[in-house]
């Protein structure tokens, strides 16, 4: 038990140096979901290889072509059924765009990078069944301290000279049960169906959420 | 034959040595569990002090340190806010709602909090629950208060009592008694810091300090309470503030803007987070201590341990007749292992006893001191496991004494050794 403590403790430390030597655009603050998703996802390759193929059947049907960017989840179902969606196709093609040509990080100063993202989501990534890698934010809890709501974000811990995720970089998910808040430091899965929900602030827009979120360990 | 009945008498005939065998494992359960109980209500405690709060925004401190002085009234703040700022924030189009907080004062021990009427309307405790007047309404006059529900039972207040603040948070210091306050609202108890907090207004905390210079009263430029009402009551600064966002989503972005904040250094915080850091910190101290609760107990298992076996020598005579009388050693055995599980049994109901004993002797304590609600509520599913725990290490325990007088010849206990 105190090993498993002081080995949560080194990691979110590494966490904090690997993020803060990062000499890195926003774009790659996502990085280490990305890192992760690597090890398991086919490749960015094979998974280019499959959009040229679909692309060609649709033409050969006499289809219109499909646009590339953001699209569905195109990666195979995994064993426990559900697919696995990468961060970055939450982002409209827009703001992925618009992330080619960010400004360098200033890591000396009172400078901070502004947070940059919209409040825009994409309708394809949505009613799937997918799972997602990430970290848990609680943010509500019920009368016995377990957690019913949570932000969940692809990176947590990082330094405070980049901005947070970006608000279609996250979920906010509601659990059906309430869960023991689990430790901010350990990576999970997120196993649901996003949905899109209309944020009422001054400027209009949309957000992620996840009603019945289901949290799994991630392992390896 | 039956072996229980023989167990039983067996440790009558030593009832010295089996009570105390069976105290010593009766301590130690209890520390064991009352380590677990109040490790665990202290997290679920403090996990549902506050709820429906997007975000704690203080000066430039650590997390963890904003979040126990704003929420938890433990220690000290870093800095104040200026109410420039608050009310540049409070603005701001994200922010649905904002509850400022003033600490600084107490009142015979409790914390008193300046705030705003909003606190009552916007502060969630556990699952949303709002907060609830057992007697009387919000303060209204600059010199209204309102009372958490342990400060009222404690002190013996009722609607109407008139109170004197105190300078500073320890128990005695400079007195505002030009200044006194009426008690017009009393709080249903919650099981969080309100319920040892004394609410007044902003203006009432400002109005008592009107007359106070460089942290002292300076005799003979005293104001008295009426022309303190009539001056500018506006705050110049408070210690720390709550937001509700319109939308949640939203909650990053204004964090970070917070943290940003050109004309003042500030730090907004995430309650939940700043919760789950403190217990990544207090996890390590919890587990420490838990882990010597658990040693402690072995310990007293292995002092039982050593009593069974001590008195093996003296019971070489009876273990004798018993085996003449055509027991087989393996009753020997068991009654050795079964004096040892009931050894164990009494000690552990005994310590269930005391910890249900020690929890109802310092529940008021806890909470006037940390403010940590500590219900007599039945064992957990933990507690339970605990328990199952160390009645299995009392039983293993006792197959030691049983396996040497197992092992003994049954000429050992008839020959005569002098």
């Amino acid at each position: 038990m105190l090993a498993h403590c002081a080995r949560g403790l080194l990691f979110a430390v590494a966490v904090l140096c690997t993020a803060c030597s990062r000499e890195a655009p926003p774009a790659a603050t996502v990085a280490p979901a990305k890192d992760i998703a690597a090890t398991t996802a086919p490749s960015p390759k094979a998974t280019a290889d499959g959009a040229v193929a679909a692309r060609a059947y649709a033409q050969s049907r006499g289809l219109a072509p499909t646009t590339t960017g953001a699209v569905a989840p195109e990666k195979p179902l995994g064993d426990d059924g559900y697919v696995e969606l990468d961060w970055l196709k939450m982002m409209p093609k827009e703001d992925l765009d618009a992330l080619k040509n960010p400004a360098p990080v200033q890591h000396v100063g009172r400078v901070r990078m502004a947070q940059f993202g919209t409040f825009n989501t994409v309708a394809e990534v949505t009613g799937h069944k997918i799972k997602l890698p990430g970290y848990v934010v609680p943010i509500e809890s019920d009368d016995q301290g377990r957690m019913t709501e949570f932000f969940f974000v692809p990176f947590f811990g990082a330094c405070i000279h980049v901005p947070p995720p970006p608000p279609n970089q996250l979920v906010y998910a509601k659990l059906a049960q309430p869960i023991k808040t689990p430790q901010i430091w350990d990576p999970y899965w997120l196993r649901g169906e996003l949905r899109v929900e209309t944020v009422k602030n001054q400027i209009a827009g949309s957000a992620y959420t996840m009603v019945d979120a289901e949290l799994v360990p991630y392992d390896g | 034959m039956r072996v229980l009945p023989l167990a039983l008498k067996s440790l009558r005939n030593r009832l010295g040595t089996a009570l105390l065998t069976a105290l010593t494992i009766a301590l130690s359960v209890a520390l064991v569990l009352g380590v677990q109980r109040i490790r665990s209500e202290a997290r679920e405690s403090f996990a549902s002090t506050v709820s429906g709060t997007d975000l704690i925004v203080g000066a430039r401190s650590s997390p963890v340190g904003l979040l126990l002085y704003a929420v938890f009234h433990l220690g000290d703040a870093t800095n104040n806010v200026s109410w420039q700022s608050y009310q540049d924030i409070a603005a701001s189009p994200d922010v649905a709602w904002a509850v400022p907080i003033s600490l600084g004062d107490s009142h015979r021990g409790f914390r008193v909090m300046g705030t705003t009427a909003d606190f009552f309307a916007h502060y969630r405790y556990g699952a949303r629950h709002p907060l609830e007047f057992s007697a009387g309404k919000p303060f209204d006059d600059v010199y209204d208060a309102v009372l958490g529900a342990e400060v009222a039972h404690k002190l013996g207040y009722a609607l109407g009592s008139e109170i004197v603040l105190t300078h500073g948070t320890g128990r005695i210091g400079s007195e505002h008694k030009d200044k006194p306050f009426r008690v017009v609202g009393i709080l249903a108890r919650t099981g969080t810091p309100v319920d040892a907090t004394v609410a007044v207004g902003l203006a009432g905390i400002e109005a008592i300090h009107v007359d106070w210079q460089s942290g002292a009263q300076i005799p003979g430029h005293t104001v008295s309470a009426d022309d303190a009402r009539r001056m500018d009551l506006t705050p110049k600064t408070i210690t720390a503030f709550l937001l509700g966002l319109k939308s949640r989503i939203a909650t990053f972005g204004v964090q970070r803007a917070i943290n940003d904040y050109d004309a003042e250094p500030l730090t907004a915080i995430l309650p939940g987070v700043a919760l789950q850091q403190l217990w990544g910190l207090v996890g390590i101290a919890e587990n420490a201590l838990l882990l010597v609760s658990g040693l402690v107990v072995l310990v007293g298992l292995a002092g039982m341990v050593t009593a069974l076996t001590t008195t093996l020598g003296e019971r070489r005579r009876e273990m004798a007749i018993l085996r003449a009388l055509g027991a087989p050693p393996r009753l020997v055995f068991g009654l050795l292992v079964l004096e040892a599980g009931l050894l164990t049994v009494a000690g552990a109901a005994g310590g269930v006893l005391l910890m249900y004993a020690a929890l109802a002797f310092a529940q008021g304590f806890v909470m006037d001191a940390f403010g940590l609600a500590l219900p007599l509520s039945p064992p957990s599913m933990l507690e339970a496991a605990l328990l199952a725990a160390v009645l299995l290490a009392g039983l293993l325990a006792g197959t030691i004494p049983a396996l040497l007088a197992y092992r003994r010849a049954l000429s050992d206990g008839l020959s005569l050794r002098i």
